[in-house]
């Protein structure tokens, strides 16, 4: 187990950062809210844990294969959150009309999710437990709301619900329509007698200019005074007895409605409350199967495979992809070259041409590596590793601003934190270790760490150009190939041609594939890199002759 | 003909528009549901943003809520479900996040009184639109803003209605020159050079066009404050000037000013103009040009003759000036709506 801080991770932050491994996790996108807080809270799998991380690569898999999986994204996208509502109803309160129609949906969705998933679901070929993607079903709230039984999505406390509702509803509404009649009666009386007509509040507007009018209509019975402005009087309909006696009763009658329609609500609430634990196991199951969905998705995108899990301490890429440089390459026309590589416990040196892609093959370990720690399928044609139970990275860019460090100081600090916690269990990735120090120390203190790591079980890969610094029989030398077998003369044209862009023709011609090295030798092409670039022919010179001496 | 059948037959969508808080809006949206429950026409409604509460929260001043009649179909924010006094039908609930909640798409069943608060933006109103008219219903209507900047809703909308309101001024005769300045520059005559429409497609910005219909862009973000920009790309040859933002007092004097020089203004539509009456009538005397893109229709415009500030100008007056300037249908509602013909 890694601890950073508080939290028990498999990384730090600036390690995710520094594998692009973000850019994998973005590309995991549930579909449902539930599956949203499913994915803040990812897991990842430790050493020991290789039957889980087994069974949640199955699921992936089922989930990819499935024949519906975009019907399934199609019902995902469509769950709302109701946990609120569903701790409401435990607790006793009445849940409103709006958030019973919110539960009935979700019990459709849930049925349609159910038949989904079965639609392409033989159990004999499931290599997980099934239960961990079985939904539970609540008939007998199902049918509590849908009294009408006609199976539609929509809601309201209908009439079906209860012979009384019925008769308040039918009450209510023969009330409003003698209310009506009754008003047209005295609005004919005053259309007839005064020539005016109410608005819709039953009111009259009446200038103070008309005199006459307002006497006749002050000493009339079918209007009362309302209010004045300094122009008008404004006058109400004068409700006679039996108006306001239908008013009382109506009023009377919606407060038994509301009334009636609470209990009814109160009933259900109660029925939503007993399926409490279904609710939770179903808001639970939901988010985990969109989850794994979304990780089919992922690896459907990425073309990414399901990786071979062991349960030794070894690790065996075969053409692995670091996919975030992947995509800025192919967006510019170029080819990414997948990377094979087999390492063991100790210490791995990769050496090689300078822009020969050490860095961004150490990344491709990492982002493969902490893939198969997510439970997710690998931006590789193979792998077959043992879990890891941490990941480090050391690219020698870091800068500690906060803490007042330098890019050494920075380096040589982490580094420092990862070997006091090395459980014999970790991925060590180190890039150029003490690059920005001055040779001697930085050679010195490089081999030291070398032979360090090499004592260690965790898997250790160093890239470094200190020549000497990997020298010793049991460790493993990788040398990027370089320009080795190209045709220089080709390429020198080439760079005449465009001799602005050096960096990208070069890029064109490196290889960029790891072979192994016998002996000590390291290629020293630093030199041949800066002159194919263009750098001045005077300094090149320069440059051998002080190599020449030093030999 | 009456309001509602013009409306029935002409403004598939409409937007109902304060020209400033308690202008009388809802009362107007309130009658021209009870006049479309009379010839049964099938509603369906939905407001910008919040509206339709009890209370104003800028003036306090009370606010009625809408009355909604049975079968008529709205589009609300979920969390003004919790007030409603009508009873509402949930039928449809919609991905549009508001400050009031989800979009819930509701069909009354037993009439009376609702808040609606409808979608914040132009694309989530342009989506319940489509949805609302899946539910069988004969028009749409919105309660509509145009002074907040997230939905212009009479550019979303076939037409409008505007309530003009005493509260606009204590003067009778500005709050007729205002309301009329507004129908004028809504109802600015479309541009018909198809050639301009055209070439306007490829504009993105503020731009100065010559009679050669070569287009200078320029680089100002509004048209606020950059009224010597536009005007120094101006010259003997430039046939439009299209403005794209808003159109203000200033920039208007600064671009008819110069002298000897014959081009039109050509804004994206009316509710652009941000220049005072005086200003506008002023240079309108002096040949200036303007022509819009889009132009709105106005259905009616209601008045309400009482401020919520205690004064009150005489109805009558209110409707009679505003005829006498534009063309459109104009009554007051409180006075019994198009009952009330002073003519």
């Amino acid at each position: 187990m890694w601890k950073w801080g508080e939290k028990i991770m498999i990384m730090s932050k600036n390690t995710i950062k520094n594998l692009d491994f973000q850019y994998i996790l973005n590309m995991i996108e549930p579909y449902s809210p539930y599956g949203i807080k499913k994915k803040k809270k990812i897991r990842t799998f430790l050493p020991g844990e290789e039957e889980l991380l087994q069974e949640e690569l199955n699921k992936v898999e089922f989930f990819l294969r499935h024949k519906k999986r975009d019907e399934m994204k199609n019902v995902l996208v469509h769950f709302k959150e109701i946990g609120e509502s569903i701790e409401k109803a435990k607790k006793g309160y009445v849940l409103l009309t709006v958030e019973l129609f919110e539960i009935k949906y979700f019990l459709i969705q849930v049925n349609k999710l159910i038949e989904t998933i079965k639609a392409d679901l033989e159990p004999e070929k499931i290599k997980f437990n099934l239960e961990d993607i079985q939904l539970k079903r609540l008939p007998e709230l199902e049918k509590s709301l849908d009294p009408k039984e006609d199976r539609l999505n929509t809601f309201y406390i209908y009439d079906e619900y209860s012979k009384k509702l019925i008769n308040l509803r039918n009450r209510k509404r023969k009330l409003k329509r003698e209310m009506k009649e009754e008003k047209e009666v005295i609005k004919d009386h005053i259309k007839k007698e005064y020539g005016i007509d109410l608005n819709l509040k039953d009111e009259v507007v009446v200038s103070k200019a008309e005199k006459d009018l307002i006497e006749k209509i002050e000493t009339g019975d079918y209007l009362t005074f309302s209010s004045e402005n300094y122009l008008n009087h404004i006058y109400a309909l004068r409700k006679t007895e039996k108006i306001l006696n239908l008013e009382n009763k109506y009023d009377e009658l919606k407060t038994l409605e509301d009334k009636e329609e609470k209990r009814i609500r109160k009933n259900l609430s109660k029925l939503v409350s007993e399926g409490y634990e279904s609710f939770k196991w179903n808001i639970d199951t939901i988010g985990n199967i969109d989850l794994v969905l979304a990780k089919s998705e992922e690896a459907k995108q990425t073309e990414s495979t399901k990786p071979v899990v062991v349960k030794e301490n070894y690790l065996k890429i075969k053409n692995g992809r670091h996919l975030k440089t992947e995509k800025f390459l192919n967006e510019r026309g170029n080819e990414y070259t997948p990377i094979t590589i087999d390492l063991a416990p100790g210490t791995t040196c990769i050496t090689g041409a300078n822009m020969g892609g050490k860095t961004v093959t150490l990344k491709m370990i990492g982002q493969v590596m902490a893939a198969l720690s997510y439970g997710l399928y690998v931006p590789c044609e193979r792998l077959e590793a043992g879990l890891r139970n941490f990941i480090y990275i050391s690219t020698g860019d870091e800068q500690s601003v906060e803490r007042g460090l330098s890019t050494f100081g920075a380096e040589i600090s982490s580094l420092t934190e990862v070997l006091e916690k090395d459980d014999g269990k970790g991925l060590i990735l180190i890039d150029e270790l003490a690059g920005g120090t001055n040779p001697k120390e930085g050679y010195a203190i490089t081999k030291t760490i070398i032979e360090y790591l090499n004592e260690k079980d965790s898997i250790s890969i160093i890239t470094t150009h200190f020549d000497k610094a990997a020298e010793g029989e049991d460790i493993l030398k990788l040398q990027v190939s370089g320009l080795s077998h190209i045709d220089e003369n080709q390429l020198k044209n080439e760079l005449k041609l465009n001799p602005k862009k050096g960096q990208e023709i070069i890029a064109k011609y490196m290889d960029y594939t790891l072979k192994k090295v016998e002996g000590d030798e390291v290629p020293k092409d630093a030199i041949r890199i800066a002159q194919l670039m263009g750098l001045q022919e005077s300094i090149i010179n320069k440059a051998k002759e002080i190599i020449d001496e030093s030999n | 003909m009456r309001l509602i059948q013009d409306i029935k037959e002409n403004y598939k969508t409409l937007s109902i528009i304060g020209l400033a808080k308690n202008s009388g809006k809802t009362e107007t949206l309130n009658y021209l549901i009870h006049e479309a429950k009379k010839i049964n026409l099938k509603l369906g409604i939905t407001s910008t943003g919040r509206d339709g509460e009890k209370t104003d929260l800028v003036t306090e001043t009370e606010k009625p809520t809408i009355y909604v009649e049975e079968g008529m179909i709205i589009a609300t924010g979920r969390k003004t479900l919790y007030l409603t006094d009508a009873g509402l039908e949930m039928l449809e609930d919609t991905d549009i996040i508001t400050p009031m909640g989800r979009i819930m798409i509701c069909r009354v069943v037993q009439e009376g009184e609702v808040q609606i608060a409808g979608p914040i933006n132009s694309t989530d109103m342009q989506k319940i639109i489509k949805i609302l008219w899946k539910y069988d219903i004969d028009n749409v209507f919105i309660d509509g803003a145009v002074d907040r900047k997230t939905v212009s809703s009479p550019l979303i909308t076939d037409g409008c209605i505007i309530a003009a309101g005493a509260v606009l001024s204590r003067d009778l005769k500005k709050v007729i020159e205002k309301t009329s300045h507004i129908i004028e520059c809504y109802t600015l005559p479309e541009v018909e050079d198809d050639r301009l429409r055209k070439l306007l497609e490829k504009v993105s910005t503020t731009a100065v066009i010559n009679k050669n219909y070569e287009f200078e862009e320029l680089e100002v973000k509004t048209g606020l404050g950059n009224g010597s920009k536009i005007k120094n790309a101006v010259n003997k040859d430039t046939k439009y000037v299209f403005i794209d933002g808003a159109l203000t007092s200033t920039l208007l004097k600064n671009l008819v000013d110069k002298d000897g020089i014959e081009y039109t203004i050509i804004l994206r539509d009316g509710t652009k103009i941000f220049t005072d009456p005086y200003t506008w009538n002023n240079l309108k005397r002096q040949g200036m040009k303007i022509k819009v893109l889009k132009k709105i229709k106005i259905a009616a415009v209601t008045v309400n003759p009482v401020s919520p500030y205690g004064y009150v100008l005489r109805s009558e007056d209110m409707i009679k000036g505003i005829k006498r300037n534009t063309k459109v249908r104009v009554f007051d509602v409180e006075m019994g709506g198009e009952n009330y013909d002073n003519e």
